[in-house]
């Protein structure tokens, strides 16, 4: 950056305390026209904190702000907002049930000013057109009709009517498909050419070295690194800025083979709608079973149906070999089913509860007579809490709320095996944990695997999925797609998968006119192994037919194993005298993203070279021109 | 020592036992007469109706609920006793009584735990609709032939204890040992303190919810049982304005009304605080014009007090 550029935004040893814990203790952080700075962070870093004090949401506790070259202290959102401060929050927060146009001007009816209805429709129309959406979104709707991305860009709007330089965006890839966030950044580097500052809040490495001009990096609330340049910057150097270590928590380790072990937990198409419509998937004693999905994929809405939170309309359930009802959460303790939610403060954590209670809720509810018996478990607490790593002496505190996220969360996990579950639900067991506590409790649920529990694991954190899990079940608008073996597939890939079905309109426009181009069908194929899942097809043969959507096959049974099993990139031979092609598709930073496979009709030859054609100039105009075919080697002879 | 004079502080029953000893100290010293035998005597009288109702109070208010209606149901109830006591004998006529205010308890609390109805709403119904059944049921007209033997609950004496005030220390033991010590009472906090977790864990959180207002209602019923022993007649307009002092005592004695915090304990020490502080502007001669002023004032105090003692931000 160079001396000429105006400062927009300076935090000098920002600190922010709640009670006696500090979530910032000392943050520098500079902002300056025209750049994309990202704040990047483990979870529980402090990263939203500072989010939300620049905003105005927080007061900070010590430290000094200044925008636009003034000192400023905020007292309330409102002041931010006046000084030309907006934030786009990771929980969207729009007015459901007003219009979309009256959603972007909310903020002028909390002012004095009072502008007319068409006057405002205007200011909102331009806000629009400025981030090129004015043909997609209509702004007469109301913000329940959007999709999660439009949401987004609704509130992205709202900030660009106020007229604000300083733009704050926190996670906001975090429910969007691959597209729809390469559209996101495109509307980013707009905004940045503007010379508007935005402050890019993440924990993707790849978004990161993607999007952003410089990088602040924090650890345990306190700036470990700040306005570093992003491009002077390797992978390794920031995560081992992140984690203050180089990396060994992540690490995938041997996959145990558990085909064999009994099947604890058994799921066939299950439905509880809206949320879940098919979900089947099993899970073996001693395994980790991953469920990946984006948010809002009914994920969490699964695990609260086997509870039985939710009404289960059809499909059938096993645990532990016995057909399962789900009815309540006291059976499906005395089932064997231990579930921990998502959801720490609102789900889990009863506050005015000492340590010891907390970590007993379960066996108070599954208790027959009156007597507490909180004594019979006193040996098993201790065992535990030497196990997962939690000091005894605080077991008898006389408040959960006053430990970490990474704390609370040992104590809940406790909580959960207490009464010694079979089967174990984690939904999003490390949100807001910090990595020291994160490895211990990666460390301890591949014991508990090791023991023979089965772990169905939810998380929105792919490379923790990846990671810990044996195999994958993705899912996407409440539909399980499958099993991959979590070795054979990478976060790229697995985003895509889970991608909405409603993302895939573009991939379906691309499909059909090269089906109807050259009259054949075409696919979108992801090869993970010997297995291979097609997400979606167009056009048809007579005879022969690429897999059925959202199935994953072996791939030696489909109609173009030839050309899956050769992997050349050429024409090959199938059966019956069809031919295919299989195109790979990858990123600008050279990552697969699946493939592309046709499929000609019977004796009808493929044209190599005009099909790749023709997908190559669909695919520059696709995605905003994210994704490209990956070359191909010379010819080979491709033999049946 | 600092560190265990902090933990007493933090304890609530420790705060509010010192709170009273205060009150009882300052009365002692500015009038001559509150220490006398026959005061004290009157104070433990004075504390056995609201000290009871109190109880059933604390319950409601334990899952983040409240009972408005007690007051009138102590009038309904009352009315129910003396009808019953023509035709029963006595312990048959106070269990009918008690039943039928459980009864009443058992419509409101399902109202609020299964049909998710606001605890004010339904309380302040049952309140208006309990008030005027008892009017009807009574046709107006005080019940003056409650048969003589049922003082006996009042005026009884046992180890130098009134039958009245020993009812209401088992009443409190046994609420004590529930609470704190019985499966039952402490689902009844983990309801009030985070319903969704209670749900989440297994817990019977409708049974529990509905429960406390059977309390309420069945120790509504016993407290005026208690009245018409002691006065010899039964009024519908029983248990007026009981609603007030039984939450001022449950809020003075420390529990939050947003649920899950607050002890037995500390309840009966808010009863006894409540009761003296009356008891001492009568010694003192303040005009009843300005009691109310004085009580408000001393409610909405020690709620202050209790807040900003035990602080933090634990619900922003």
């Amino acid at each position: 950056m160079s001396a000429a550029q105006e400062i927009l935004l300076a935090a000098t040893g920002v600190s922010k305390a709640f009670g006696s814990f500090y979530a910032l203790k000392g943050v520098d952080f500079e902002l300056v026209a025209g750049e994309i700075h990202a704040l990047f962070g483990a979870n529980g870093a402090g990263k939203s904190t500072l989010a939300k004090v620049i905003c105005g949401h927080h007061a900070p506790t010590a430290g000094t702000l200044q925008a636009f070259g003034k000192p400023v202290s905020f007292h309330r959102p409102r002041d931010a907002m006046d000084a030309g401060i907006g934030i786009v929050t990771q929980e969207t927060s729009l007015a459901g049930d007003l219009s979309v146009w009256e959603n972007i001007v909310l903020p002028v009816y909390g002012s004095r000013s009072k502008p007319s209805r068409s006057q405002l429709r205007k200011t909102a129309a331009e806000a629009i057109e400025r981030l090129g959406f004015a043909g997609e979104i209509d702004i007469e709707k109301s913000c329940e009709e959007l999709s999660a991305a439009h949401r987004q860009l609704v509130e992205i709007a709202r900030i660009v009517a106020l007229g604000s330089r300083i733009i704050i965006l926190d996670e906001p890839t975090a429910a969007l498909s691959p597209g729809e966030s390469a559209r996101l950044f495109k509307v980013m580097d707009a905004l940045r050419k503007e010379g508007r500052g935005l402050i890019f809040v993440s924990h993707r490495l790849e978004e990161i070295f993607a999007m952003t001009d410089r990088i602040t990096i924090l650890r345990d609330g306190a700036s470990v690194k700040s306005n570093l340049t992003t491009a002077d910057l390797t992978q390794p150097e920031l995560i081992h800025l992140m984690v203050g270590r180089a990396v060994e928590t992540l690490t995938a380790e041997k996959v145990p083979d558990t085909s064999n072990a009994p099947i604890l937990l058994s799921l066939k198409e299950m439905r509880s709608a809206p949320e879940v419509r098919s979900v089947s998937l099993d899970v073996h004693a001693g395994e980790i079973v991953g469920l990946g999905g984006l948010v809002g994929s009914g994920r969490s809405e699964l695990a609260e149906a086997l509870l039985g939170l939710r009404p289960l309309q059809s499909g059938s359930i096993e645990l532990l070999g016995n057909p399962y009802r789900p009815s309540n959460p006291r059976n499906a303790l005395i089932a064997g089913l231990g579930f921990l939610p998502e959801d720490r403060r609102r789900q889990s954590v009863v506050p005015d509860f000492s340590v010891r209670e907390n970590i007993l809720l379960s066996h108070l509810s599954q208790l027959s007579g009156h007597r507490l018996r909180y004594g019979t478990r006193n040996a098993r607490i201790n065992e535990l809490a030497d196990m997962i790593g939690l000091d005894r002496a605080r077991l008898d505190d006389s408040s959960l709320l006053n430990f970490s996220g990474g704390m609370q969360q040992k104590a809940l996990v406790m909580r959960v095996l207490l009464l010694e579950p079979r089967v174990l639900v984690l939904d999003e067991p490390t949100k807001g944990v910090d990595i020291g506590a994160r490895a211990t409790i990666y460390a301890f649920l591949r014991h508990l695997a090791s023991e023979g529990i089965a772990i169905l694991l939810i998380s929105s954190d792919f490379e923790e999925l990846l990671a810990l899990s044996h195999r994958i079940v993705p899912i996407s608008d409440g539909r399980s797609i499958g099993t991959v073996s979590a070795g054979e597939i990478n976060e790229e890939q697995l985003t895509l998968i889970c991608a909405p079905r409603s993302s895939l309109e573009h991939q379906n426009t691309l499909l059909s006119s090269l089906a109807q181009q050259f009259g054949l069908q075409a696919g979108w194929v992801m090869v993970a192994g010997s297995q291979v899942l097609c997400l979606t097809r167009q056009g048809s043969t007579e005879g022969l037919s690429l897999p059925d959507p959202g199935i994953v096959a072996p791939t030696k049974d489909t109609a173009i194993a030839n050309s899956l099993d050769q992997d050349s990139g050429h024409v090959c031979d199938e059966i019956d005298g069809h031919q295919s092609l299989l195109m790979v598709i990858e990123n600008q930073r050279g990552i697969g993203m699946g493939s592309i496979a046709v499929l000609s009709g019977k004796n009808r030859p493929l044209d190599q070279h005009a099909i790749r054609e023709a997908t190559a100039h669909s695919l520059s105009v696709f995605e905003e021109g994210q994704l490209r075919l990956r070359a191909v080697g010379p010819e080979t002879a491709c033999e049946q | 020592m600092k560190h265990t004079l902090t933990r007493l502080t933090n304890n609530l029953e420790v705060r509010m036992a010192g709170l009273a000893l205060l009150i009882a100290v300052a009365l002692s010293i500015a009038s001559p007469y509150f220490l006398t035998p026959s005061n004290l005597y009157n104070l433990m009288d004075q504390s056995v109706v609201v000290g009871i109702v109190a109880i059933g109070m604390t319950f409601v208010i334990l899952t983040g609920g409240i009972d408005l209606s007690v007051g009138s149901v102590m009038g309904l109830t009352g009315i129910l006793l003396g009808l019953a006591l023509r035709e029963f004998p006595i312990p048959v006529a106070i269990v009918l009584a008690i039943a039928s205010g459980a009864f009443i308890g058992s419509i409101s609390g399902t109202l609020v735990s299964i049909f998710g109805l606001a605890p004010f709403v339904v309380t302040l119904g049952a309140m208006a609709i309990c008030r005027s059944l008892a009017y009807v049921v009574s046709g107006q007209r005080t019940i003056s032939d409650v048969p003589e033997p049922l003082s006996r609950l009042v005026y009884d004496s046992f180890l130098g204890l009134q039958m009245n005030v020993i009812i209401l220390i088992v009443l409190y033991v046994l609420a004590w040992f529930y609470l704190s010590r019985v499966k039952g009472g402490r689902t009844i906090y983990a309801v009030g303190s985070n319903k969704e977790a209670a749900r989440i864990s297994g817990l019977n959180v409708k049974f529990y919810t509905i429960l406390p207002y059977i309390v309420s209602g069945a120790l509504c019923a016993v407290a005026v049982t208690l009245i018409a022993a002691q006065i010899g007649s039964i009024d519908p307009l029983a248990g007026n304005g009981m609603e007030l002092d039984a939450i001022a005592a449950v809020v003075i004695g420390g529990a939050s009304l947003f649920g899950g915090r607050g002890s037995i304990i500390g309840t009966l020490f808010g009863v006894l605080i409540m009761v003296m502080v009356r008891n001492g502007m009568n010694l003192l001669g303040v005009s009843p014009f300005w009691q109310g002023t004085a009580i408000g004032t001393i409610i909405i105090a020690a709620v202050l007090v209790e807040s900003l003692l035990s602080g933090r931000s634990r619900r922003k």
